[in-house]
């Protein structure tokens, strides 16, 4: 009884966590594709930064957790090693997220570029409870750019 | 107030700085919420619920900070970071830090 239970959550979570994930990755790429103007520079270098400019920091954040399906996976990885490519995914999606929200909040203020853009990821600790699944935070964040209009300029 | 996570503030020029100033919050989530993301979470993907709390807590502690600049008599944080560590299983500190200064 108690084997059946574990063998209908890992194929739930198994075939919900595919379709979830996969029309996930189509709308990232969707939303990624118009925000394709707005460019993003890690660094913050001097050249990139027109002084002729307004800036604002914007920041997207996203916490993903792994499914039933996931965790049992890699509980079986992390005895053999190697790759752990069902994180490796989630972990990309939430990033890719993250990164998303942000460029739809500066493309709203009319941001032409992002610099210093910053990628953190943090464990913020699982579930209480016995089956704890983990659960990761994913924050960015960049200062927004725009061009000054002169009338705005006081 | 201006924030960047940058250096400088574009086109303008720093006068004065007032050092760091910081603001952090830590919240814990309630029952409820996570009671709702255990059952989503079998599912895998985003824990909306966690999301919304984070970002609530992270604006708490920009607003935090951009009190005591205020107070400083700053017009501009500049080189603004985050910082996010879980103290316990449910609860998380959210640390926001950069340079009060003074523009010309």
């Amino acid at each position: 009884m108690k084997l059946l239970f574990f063998i209908s959550l890992f194929i739930i979570g198994y075939l919900t966590g595919r379709h979830i994930e996969l029309r996930h990755f189509q709308s990232i790429r969707d939303r990624e594709e118009r925000y394709h103007h707005i460019a993003m520079i890690s660094g913050s270098w001097k050249d990139h930064i027109d002084p002729e400019s307004d800036c604002k920091m914007f920041d997207g954040s996203v916490v993903v957790g792994a499914d039933y399906f996931k965790s049992v996976i890699s509980g079986l990885r992390a005895v053999f090693g190697g790759g752990m490519n069902n994180y490796e995914t989630l972990l990309d999606r939430g990033r890719r997220e993250a990164l998303v929200r942000m460029l739809a909040d500066a493309d709203r203020w009319g941001a032409d570029r992002l610099v210093n853009v910053r990628v953190e990821t943090s464990v913020i600790g699982s579930q209480s409870g016995k089956r704890a699944l983990p659960c990761v935070e994913i924050h960015v964040y960049a200062t927004g750019l725009r061009k000054l209009r002169h009338e705005v300029h006081s | 107030m201006i924030i960047t996570n940058i250096e400088i503030v574009p086109g303008r020029e720093i006068v004065e700085h007032y050092g760091l100033v910081q603001g952090s919050t830590i919240r814990a989530k309630h029952a409820g919420r996570d009671l709702m993301a255990t059952i989503k979470n079998f599912f895998g993907g985003e824990l909306v619920a966690y999301t919304e709390l984070l970002h609530e807590s992270r604006e708490e502690a920009l607003s935090r900070m951009k009190t005591q600049a205020h107070h400083m008599g700053a017009d501009a944080i500049v080189n603004v970071r985050f910082s996010t560590s879980s103290i316990t299983a449910g609860a998380a500190e959210i640390l926001c830090y950069g340079t009060a200064v003074k523009l010309g």
